[in-house]
């Protein structure tokens, strides 16, 4: 499925390993393929990208090994779906 | 603390509420009156450029507590005008889907009481309806994002449930 913020995602994958010798549990803060830096709590990296990018697409990610796994019993079994 | 009791009643036949009503909430399920609204960093941005703030989106949340994150149904969000700020995979019947997840604020009318959340997962819940007269659209799952904060109370012989934050 196509997603708005695909290349920041694929750009992240690609600097996960490199960013989590340098910034591991921080929030990375990433526009297309820039990185914009790394900020303790998610909400100081929103307001950064806010300040930065307006209201735009831009990606808020924690930078971790282990994703945590999120759960949507609803989403599994159908009773609700994402739109492509 | 706000605190929010929903109780369903059999109705009496002149009018008058007597005996709590179970089926009632087995039917409609712990449901309450949410607006989503534009999160006030963005509003504030909006507001800096000239450019309206739309206006919050009324419907009815259904409590889920076997949702990690409150899910939203994304042409709500999209109506707001809000950009997805990350993507969560998940796992579905069909296999893994990407979900986008927004920023967004919950305002709970009956509790009084707004949360400004830092994601919320867009979702398509067209469809989902609350049996109620008449059937209301469904247009948000709170999930335990939201309940971490909360004290949530389900009594399905009693009827009722309590939510306090």
């Amino acid at each position: 499925m196509a997603n708005d913020l695909d290349k920041e995602l694929k750009f992240f994958d690609a600097h996960k390993k490199e960013w989590l010798t340098h910034y591991k549990d921080q929030f990375a803060l990433v526009k297309g393929e820039g990185f914009f830096g790394t900020f303790t709590t998610f909400e100081e990296a929103f307001n950064a990208g806010v300040d930065r990018f307006g209201n735009q697409p831009f990606l808020v990610k924690k930078i971790v090994e282990n994703e945590p796994k999120m759960q949507f019993p609803a989403l599994a079994v159908g009773l609700i779906s994402v739109r492509s | 603390m706000s605190v929010h009791n929903s109780h369903f009643y059999v109705p009496r036949a002149d009018g008058s509420v007597s005996q709590p009503d179970p089926n009632g909430l087995l039917a409609a399920g712990p449901i309450l009156q949410i607006e989503i609204h534009v999160p006030k960093k963005i509003a504030q941005v909006l507001a800096s450029q000239g450019k309206p703030v739309p206006a919050p989106q009324t419907g009815i949340a259904l409590i889920d507590t076997g949702a990690t994150m409150t899910c939203v149904h994304e042409p709500i969000l999209k109506l707001l005008t809000l950009n997805p700020i990350g993507a969560v995979t998940s796992g579905t019947a069909n296999g893994p889907v990407q979900q986008s997840l927004y920023p967004a604020s919950l305002h709970f009318t009956a509790l009084g009481f707004g949360i400004e959340l830092d994601q919320v997962a867009g979702v398509d819940l067209a469809g989902q309806t609350v049996p109620l007269n008449p059937p209301q659209n469904v247009v948000a799952l709170i999930g335990r994002n939201v309940l971490s904060r909360c004290i949530f109370i389900y009594n399905g012989p009693g009827g009722f449930w309590t939510l306090a934050m």
